[in-house]
C-alpha cells in the first residue's frame, strides 16, 4: 500500500545522488583536467493497483538516479608559462602508468622524476607519462635539457582517443580508466601537434549550469520530503481513528 | 447503518491511491520523457461489497451504498519542455511519436526518453531497456561522433549516412501500455505505424511534463479529502457508539 511513502524515499535518494554529483563538480571547478559528471533519472516499476476494474490501473513506485558519465569536451586552456605543463587542444587523452596500471587524463601538469641516472617524465603525483607506444618517457639524467625540451616532449608524449569517451570511469587524481562501453584506447598520430606546452586545461565544470541544476535538484528533494510528510500525516490520521 | 463505514473506507483507500499516483508524478518531475498520470475516480452506485471467506461469499454492505472507486489511471501525453544538453547521445522528439527500442527478447518498446547511450558493440541504446531501432534494425553508431538531422537521419563524422531513427505512432484510438523505466508498449493487437509530422532535435532532451504547481495542489486536495474521510469515519463511529449506549439503557 503506502507507495507514496516509498516514492518519496526513492525521490530523496535519487536527488541526494544528483546533489552529490553536482557537489563534486562544483568542488572541482578549478581542478585541472576535471570533467563534469552528470546524473539523469528514470522512473521505477509500475504495479497493479488491485482494484476491480477492467482498465487495470497501475501505481508507480518512484524514481532512481542513473549515472550518465563524464562530459568529455574541450575546456578552456589556461596559460601557465611553465615548460612542463601540457594541454591537448582538441580530442584525446594523455596516458599515465600508476602502480602498473594505465590510466588516462587531460591533466598535463608534468614534472621530471629522477631514478638513478635516468629521468622520467611523470605527473605531479608521480605516475609515469607514456608515449604513443605505451612506453615510459625516459632520458639520461645528463641530457634532460635537450631531451626533455618542451618541443621534443610535445612530439614524444602519446595522445589516445576512445570511441565513446563519455563512458570513461573516473578514478582518483583526475584520471580515467576505459570501460567496456568506452572502447579501448587508440593512439592517435594526428594528436601530435595538438599538444601545446605552457598551457593547462581548466576544469570542464560550467558553474552556472551546475548551480541551476543544484537548485532544481534541491527543490525536487524538498518536494520528495514533503511527499513523505503527507504520507506520514495520513498514517497519523488513520492511527488516530477510533480514539 | 454499517454501510457508511465501508463507503467512507472506500474513500480513504481511493484517496490513498490518488496520493500514490501524484507522489509518483512529483518524484519523477526531473525524469526525461516522463508523462504525468492522473487517477480517475468514479462513484460505484450499486457496488456489492463482499467478503470472501474460504468457501462462501458474505455480503457485508448490501446494495445501495455509494462507494468511490478507482476507475482508471490515464497518462497525460502532452509534450514536456525541451532542454539543450549538448550531449551527443541525447535526442528529443518535437511533435507526435515515440522512439522505438527493442528489448532483450526482441519486443518493441516505445519511449519519449531520448537519453541514449552507446553499448560495448557501438549500438545506440536506451540504458536498461535495449537498442534503439532505426529503419534497418538496431543503429550502430560506432563512436560518439555523429549528428542527427531534423528528420532523424543519422550521419557519422565523415558525413556518411548510417540509419534513420524509427519514430513510431500508435493507431488512432489506442493508448500505449505503461511499463517501467519510462517505456511504453503497444496494446495487444495494435500494429505500430510510422509517425508523421515530427522533427528530431539532436543534443536536447524532453523533460517530464509534470507541473509542480498542479501536482502539489492536487496532493493537498487529496490529503484534505483523505482527512475529511477519516473525520467522517470518526463521526459514524461516534454515532454507532451512541446507538450502543442507548441500547444499554
Amino acid at each position: 500500500m503506502k507507495a507514496a511513502f516509498y516514492s518519496g524515499v526513492s525521490g530523496l535518494m535519487a536527488y541526494q545522488e544528483a546533489l552529490n554529483t553536482i557537489g563534486n563538480n562544483v568542488a572541482n571547478v578549478n581542478t585541472v583536467g576535471y570533467k563534469a559528471q552528470t546524473t539523469s533519472f528514470q522512473d521505477l516499476l509500475y504495479t497493479d493497483m488491485y482494484v476491480n476494474t477492467e482498465t487495470n490501473p497501475l501505481t508507480g513506485h518512484g524514481v532512481k538516479a542513473v549515472a550518465v558519465g563524464i562530459t568529455p569536451g574541450q575546456a578552456a586552456l589556461i596559460k601557465t608559462d611553465r615548460e612542463l605543463d601540457f594541454a591537448i587542444n582538441g580530442d584525446g587523452w594523455f596516458a599515465v602508468e600508476r602502480d602498473g596500471r594505465v590510466q588516462y587524463t587531460r591533466n598535463g601538469s608534468f614534472s621530471i622524476g629522477l631514478e638513478g641516472y635516468g629521468a622520467y617524465l611523470v605527473t605531479s603525483d608521480g605516475a609515469y607519462v607514456l608515449d604513443s607506444n605505451g612506453y615510459r618517457i625516459y632520458c639520461d639524467s645528463s641530457n634532460v635539457k635537450q631531451d626533455f625540451a618542451p618541443e621534443v616532449l610535445c612530439e614524444r608524449i602519446g595522445v589516445f582517443t576512445f570511441a565513446n569517451p563519455e563512458a570513461l570511469e573516473p578514478v582518483s587524481s583526475t584520471c580515467y580508466v576505459p570501460t567496456a562501453i568506452s572502447g579501448a584506447a587508440a593512439a592517435t598520430w594526428e594528436g601530435r601537434g595538438k599538444i601545446i606546452s605552457g598551457f593547462l586545461e581548466n576544469s570542464g565544470v560550467e558553474l552556472t549550469e551546475e548551480l541551476s541544476r543544484m537548485i532544481a535538484a534541491q527543490r525536487a528533494y524538498q518536494i520528495s520530503a514533503r511527499l513523505i510528510q503527507v504520507a506520514d500525516e495520513n498514517e497519523q490520521t488513520i492511527n488516530g481513528l477510533g480514539k | 447503518m454499517l454501510s457508511g463505514f465501508y463507503t467512507i473506507a472506500s474513500g480513504i483507500l481511493t484517496r490513498q491511491r490518488e496520493i500514490d499516483t501524484i507522489g509518483n508524478n512529483l518524484v519523477n518531475a526531473q525524469t526525461p520523457g516522463y508523462r504525468s498520470k492522473r487517477m480517475l475516480m468514479s462513484a460505484f452506485e450499486q457496488e456489492l461489497m463482499t467478503r470472501k471467506d474460504a468457501n462462501s461469499q458474505t455480503v457485508i454492505g448490501g446494495s445501495g451504498a455509494t462507494a468511490a472507486i478507482v476507475s482508471d489511471v490515464v497518462t497525460n501525453h502532452e509534450s514536456g519542455e525541451l532542454t539543450n544538453t549538448d550531449r551527443v547521445f541525447d535526442a528529443a522528439i518535437s511533435g507526435e511519436g515515440f522512439f522505438t527500442v527493442a528489448g532483450a527478447n526482441g519486443e518493441l518498446f516505445l519511449t519519449r526518453n531520448g537519453h541514449f547511450n552507446m553499448d560495448a558493440e557501438g549500438y545506440l541504446v536506451l540504458p536498461s531497456v535495449g537498442r534503439v531501432q532505426g529503419m534497418y534494425g538496431p543503429i550502430r553508431v560506432g563512436n560518439a561522433d555523429f549528428v542527427i538531422d531534423d528528420s532523424g537521419r543519422i550521419y557519422n563524422s565523415n558525413g556518411a549516412y548510417i540509419d534513420t531513427l524509427r519514430i513510431s505512432a500508435l493507431p488512432e484510438g489506442t493508448a500505449p501500455v505503461e511499463l517501467e523505466n519510462g517505456v511504453y508498449a503497444a496494446p495487444q493487437g495494435a500494429v505500430l505505424q510510422n509517425a508523421q509530422g515530427y522533427s528530431i532535435i539532436h543534443k536536447s532532451l524532453e523533460l517530464s511534463n509534470v507541473d509542480y504547481n498542479r501536482e502539489l495542489t492536487l496532493l493537498l486536495e487529496a490529503q484534505r479529502a483523505f482527512q475529511a474521510c477519516s473525520s467522517a469515519l470518526s463521526i459514524i463511529d461516534r454515532v454507532n457508539e451512541k446507538a450502543h449506549q442507548i441500547a444499554q439503557v
